[in-house]
């Protein structure tokens, strides 16, 4: 019994040893790295700022059109202030559009992209991604379509007398021709909205895609519009599930897993501002 | 279809400072335009042939490539060729402002060689110099025979910065496309850009013509 316990004891001290041992070396992963391991960590401080490439899009980062208060809110912005203030530096917002959230790292005219980005396997090629959310697709249109008022299911898109309007440089494009190979499938150009809803209205598409989680907001703006899952099942919509999330460019992993590692750190009030955002607080 | 002005009521103030926005591209670009166009136009009018020549492949290059091209060119491969990071507006300026160059030094051109030869050639022997000349005599009857092109080159300043919201520079097309996509009421907001680059094009365009009916007399020669 007294070598048990003896031995128990000596178990324990060993372990505790392991773990505090081991907490500086977890804890610094979120140290900002010193001068010298990360080039883009030494620019952004000796510039005094972190130059984010960033475009709105409701929930991760809705734009502030009050013309008053912080430019953006949501998940992708707690995420960059806080990146921001362990730094020590200010945010400097580098406007882009859908087309150009990826291009504008390979110029080095931004040092993260906070617009939010879908993660695929083409992106994951060019550029790395710390993701802080998901999102899948549902597919809208007008409700008294007679093309699509009587359809059950999102398999019954596939069909060649549909059309489908997507944005010009986002996932659907390179998705939709393998989930839809029958349907035709329209490129447009970016209106700034999560989806393109003016082509829906203008009747120049059937359907739409959009993110499920932006579909409540949408449904409540625009009436007379029906979505694919049916009702609330748009909500658990499994269709090109994908990860949301930043993008870095791939030359500095020092900053990326730094990065990582302060999200890990901070990733509940990440979630909990995109609940807030979602439920309309 | 319901029209609905709650788009308007929440974002004025953000729509305003768009509004701001475009003017100071205009007006800024329209600027820069103009200092190029004059040196440009009058190097090539009394400049002597080689420069005419050079100039001339300026102002033939900014004419046959698309303003969009050279604002995205401008953008993003002009700092990857020096090195140097440029902020959207200023890319935006300069761009327009090069791109409008082109147009106001034919312009300025058209303006200088409408001008009857012989009173150069008056002027000159009258003992004024080339600079006295084109000071005194060639330019105040010019600038009067320009003005009708120049207040539509100036109008083009302004339509042409809505080509602007391409890079994100945040102007009046760009965030009210922003305001769209929050609140899928694109009907209203395009509509109401619309009628604003009317009234920002509109008094330009007629307040030009009214000074060129007044001083036009004084052009003929």
């Amino acid at each position: 019994m007294h070598k048990r316990n003896l031995l128990f004891s000596a178990a324990l001290v060993t372990a505790m040893t392991f773990a505090f041992g081991a907490a500086p070396a977890l804890a610094a992963g979120t140290d900002v790295p010193a001068a010298g391991q990360s080039a883009k960590i030494d620019a952004i401080k000796a510039r005094g700022t972190i130059k984010a490439a960033a475009i709105g899009e409701t929930p991760w980062l809705p734009e502030n059109t009050t013309g008053s208060g912080e430019q953006f809110s949501g998940p992708a912005w707690v995420l960059v202030n806080e990146y921001a203030n362990r730094l020590g530096v200010k945010i400097e917002i580098v406007p882009v559009s859908h087309e150009t959230k990826v291009p504008i790292l390979a110029t080095g005219e931004a040092d993260i992209s906070i617009a939010p980005l879908s993660v695929t396997p083409k992106r994951s090629e060019v550029v790395d991604v710390i993701h802080y959310s998901t999102s899948s697709l549902c597919f809208f249109g007008l409700a008294d379509n007679p093309k699509i008022k009587d359809l059950k299911t999102v398999d019954d898109l596939n069909s060649p007398d549909l059309t489908m309007a997507y944005f010009t440089g986002t996932p659907p494009e390179t998705w939709a021709p393998t989930r839809f190979p029958k349907m035709v499938l329209k490129g447009v150009a970016g209106s700034g909205a999560n989806a393109p809803v003016e082509e829906i209205m203008a009747k120049r598409a059937d359907v739409a895609p959009i993110d499920n989680v932006a579909w409540p907001q949408l449904s409540k703006q625009v009436p007379g519009l029906m979505v694919f899952p049916v009702g609330d099942d748009c909500l658990k919509s499994q269709e090109m599930g994908t990860d949301v999330g930043m993008a870095v460019d791939k030359a500095d992993t020092v900053f990326r897993d730094w990065l990582l590692a302060v999200y890990g750190e901070v990733k509940d009030k990440v979630s909990a501002e995109e609940i807030r955002i979602l439920k309309g607080n | 279809m319901t029209i609905s002005l709650a788009p308007f009521i929440d974002s004025w103030p953000f729509l305003l400072k768009a509004v701001g926005v475009t003017l100071f591209i205009s007006v800024f670009s329209m600027l820069l335009g103009f200092v190029i166009g004059v040196v440009v136009g009058s190097l090539r009018t009394y400049g002597g042939r080689f420069l005419d020549m050079t100039l001339g492949f300026y102002v033939d290059t900014m004419r046959a490539i698309p303003l969009l091209v050279i604002l995205v060119w401008v953008y993003f491969a002009f700092p990857m060729l020096t090195g140097h990071s440029i902020n959207v507006t200023v890319a935006a300026i300069a761009a327009l402002g090069i791109h409008l160059g082109a147009y106001i030094a034919e312009t300025i051109r058209a303006g200088l060689t409408s001008v009857r030869k012989t009173q150069m050639s008056a002027a000159l022997a009258l003992g004024m110099s080339r600079t006295q000349a084109v000071r005194t005599i060639i330019l105040p009857q010019a600038v009067i025979r320009m003005l009708p092109a120049l207040g539509s080159l100036f109008v083009f300043a302004v339509k042409d910065s809505a080509i602007a919201s391409v890079i994100a520079v945040p102007e009046l097309l760009r965030q009210t496309q922003v305001v769209a996509g929050n609140t899928y009421r694109p009907f209203e907001l395009y509509t109401a850009a619309m009628l604003v680059y009317f009234l920002l094009c509109f008094p330009v365009a007629r307040g030009v013509d009214m000074i060129y009916k007044r001083v036009a007399h004084l052009g003929s020669s």
